[in-house]
């Protein structure tokens, strides 16, 4: 390039500069995809937020009213030392994992094709597609169901269906037809510097003769790794022990 | 009218301008995606194992229904999840960290977390299920070293223990396999001077398989079938006590 | 009268099982009291998703055990419980909110280790 005048020079460094430029400020020039809100990362349910948000008398359909009826009528009153599933390690479902037992972070993992959700207790995956695929058609339901999301400007919509059903007995019961939409939006601010919000709507006809809608927060814990919760350890540890002690809950 | 020189400048230009952004974001390969291992291609132990006089022992003695966790519904574990050829694989990489996420059937899902972040070994590591792993890129091969590993974990089926200093490093790469296509391969080292008089290796093949499913599943679902069968029972034998 | 009852047995399994709670209801804890024991340690199950301590005390010159549920080791080794704070052979002070029908199994509050170094429940987010 010897010989050139400055100004020959100066239009032939001038296109690639200003791509240049444009590249290093992160513009679409050679982004992989347009700036989205973060996410990712560590999250604590915030316990004193996210308290008695379901309302306390769900409306029901009137025949949901009469099976729960007739359930409590029989089984009542419950020893939650014996008959809660969760003693026995099950999880729940969608939407209660993600409203939040307060202790127990989750971690969001964000990509281009998915938001993956795994949260610390009980160590569940949640996949988020955002690659526009369809549950196959012989997918069967699950505690995680189906989800699909889009980003839209500053929010995460994610839809989720086939959702293992839970009789009238459970806490929140559902049907097949269950279907849940979540907004996730980020709260800049507040002690932890900034939450996540997860605004989410059950529409489920069988159960419920209205959608309901709640809102979950979640604090920013960057100091917090998701950690092994091994749901059956203590089993295994008085095992190993040579069954030394009671597990005193273990009915 | 633009120079060829113009032109060539330019197009020099944008793809170093490009591609010191892209490098400094993205990953020198990208593994995300749905594996499904290989077990045809899977190199096997050697035989003799070269085991110390404890770790011998500990096979001698080893009855799945005492020793393998997995009978008690604790995991499978690092190595022996990425060792296993009955599950699917999901790796889901961003820059900073490399996530394993793999669904043995019937049972809890289990993850590794591979930080790429530049962060060293701890130096006295908590003893946990899957491990502390850190990842650093050598080319296009990623090295990731691993310790931290919980004495009750076994590294294969048939009870092939380790210390609790097992170390492992593993290094992952890409091939295209003519026949079976995209292929991930898993260089494996476990160094463990407690349990093996020499280091353990071996080499793993995952195919490419995006179509997979990863069926959601909990292994409490046994407790909770046996609480139920173990009530029913009960139930039924104080109803016939009372007629 | 029947239709009463049904009403409020279900408004009793709303309220039960409605609020966020830990995965383990602790419904058989009485929150509202609290007992305070010192005993020596026979043994502790450090572990997920519950830990608990077998304690010794003596009263009026008789040894009963006294057992003390807690969280996840996961938890309590996050916020602040260190290995080999509690082991077999310490003297311990506990406090606890007793079960409703057996008073001899508590949920930890507040423990003071041998060492004299306390934790209690609250550091554990909520």
């Amino acid at each position: 390039m010897s010989g050139q005048s400055p100004s020959r020079l100066g239009r032939t460094l001038a296109v690639p500069a200003l791509v240049l430029i444009a590249c290093i400020a992160g513009k679409p020039a050679c982004a992989e995809a347009p700036a989205r809100p973060d996410i990712a990362g560590v999250w604590l349910p915030d316990g004193r937020r996210n308290a008695g948000q379901w309302p306390k008398n769900p409306p029901f359909t009137d025949a949901m009213k009469r099976a729960r009826e007739a359930w409590a009528q029989k089984a009542m009153p419950i020893d939650f030392e014996i008959d809660d599933e969760n003693t026995s390690c099950m999880p729940g479902t969608m939407p209660g994992i993600m409203m939040g037992i307060a202790q127990y972070p989750f971690e969001i993992i964000s990509t281009p094709s998915q938001v993956v959700i795994l949260t610390e207790i009980y160590g569940l995956v949640r996949r988020i597609h955002l690659d526009g695929r369809s549950a196959p058609p012989e997918l069967l339901p699950s505690r995680m169901g189906f989800s699909t999301g889009r980003w839209e400007g500053e929010a995460l919509l994610v839809e989720t269906t086939h959702v293992q059903p839970q009789s009238e007995r459970a806490n929140r019961p559902s049907s097949g037809a269950m279907r849940i939409v979540e907004r996730f939006t980020l709260e800049p601010g507040g002690a932890a510097g900034k939450a996540l919000s997860n605004e989410i709507t059950v529409y489920d006809s069988v159960v419920y003769k209205e959608p309901i809608t709640v809102r979950m927060y979640y604090k920013w814990a960057p100091d917090v790794s998701v950690g092994e919760y091994l749901c059956q350890q203590d089993i295994w540890d008085q095992h190993m022990d040579g069954n030394r002690s009671e597990i005193p809950w273990r009915k | 009218m633009l120079r060829l020189s113009t032109l060539l400048v330019g197009t020099l230009m944008t793809l170093v301008g490009c591609g010191s952004v892209q490098t400094e974001r993205g990953p020198a390969v990208d593994f995300s995606g749905r594996w499904l291992p290989d077990p045809s291609q899977a190199q096997p132990w050697p035989d003799p194992l070269p085991l110390t006089p404890e770790a011998r022992a500990r096979v001698a003695e080893f009855v799945p229904e005492q020793h393998d966790p997995t009978h008690f519904c604790m995991p499978f574990g690092t190595p022996r999840n990425t060792l296993a050829t009955e599950f699917p694989m999901e790796i889901v990489q961003t820059p900073e960290r490399l996530t394993m996420i793999f669904q043995p059937d019937l049972s809890n899902a289990e993850v590794r977390r591979i930080h790429l972040d530049g962060r060293g070994l701890p130096a006295e590591p908590d003893a946990g299920w899957f491990g502390t792993s850190v990842g650093r890129w050598e080319g296009s091969t990623l090295v990731i070293e691993t310790v931290g590993i919980d004495p009750d974990v076994i590294v294969s089926s048939n009870g092939l223990p380790h210390s609790g200093a097992l170390r492992i490093v593993e290094r992952l790469s890409l091939v295209q396999d003519p026949q079976r296509g995209r292929t991930l391969v898993d260089e494996m080292t476990l160094e463990d001077p407690g349990a093996y008089t020499e280091p353990l290796r071996t080499r793993r093949y995952f195919t490419w398989a995006p179509g997979v499913q990863f069926r959601d599943s909990h292994c409490g679902e046994r407790l909770w079938i046996e609480k139920l069968w173990r009530d029913r029972l009960e139930e039924h034998a104080s109803k016939a006590r009372s007629e | 009268m029947k239709k009463l009852v049904a009403v409020m047995l279900v408004a009793t399994l709303i309220a039960m099982t409605s609020s966020v709670r830990a995965h383990h209801s602790t419904a058989n804890f009485d929150m509202t009291s609290v007992r305070t024991i010192t005993g020596v340690v026979t043994y502790f199950g450090f572990t997920n998703p519950h830990s608990y301590i077998d304690i010794d005390v003596v009263e009026d010159g008789k040894t009963q055990q006294v057992k003390v549920f807690t969280v996840a080791k996961l938890l309590m080794k996050r916020y602040g419980w260190v290995e080999g704070d509690c082991k077999p052979g310490d003297t311990v002070t506990v406090t606890g909110n007793p079960d409703r029908k057996n008073p001899g199994y508590l949920y930890l509050r507040k423990i003071v280790f041998a060492s004299g170094k306390t934790w209690t429940r609250d550091t554990v987010p909520d």
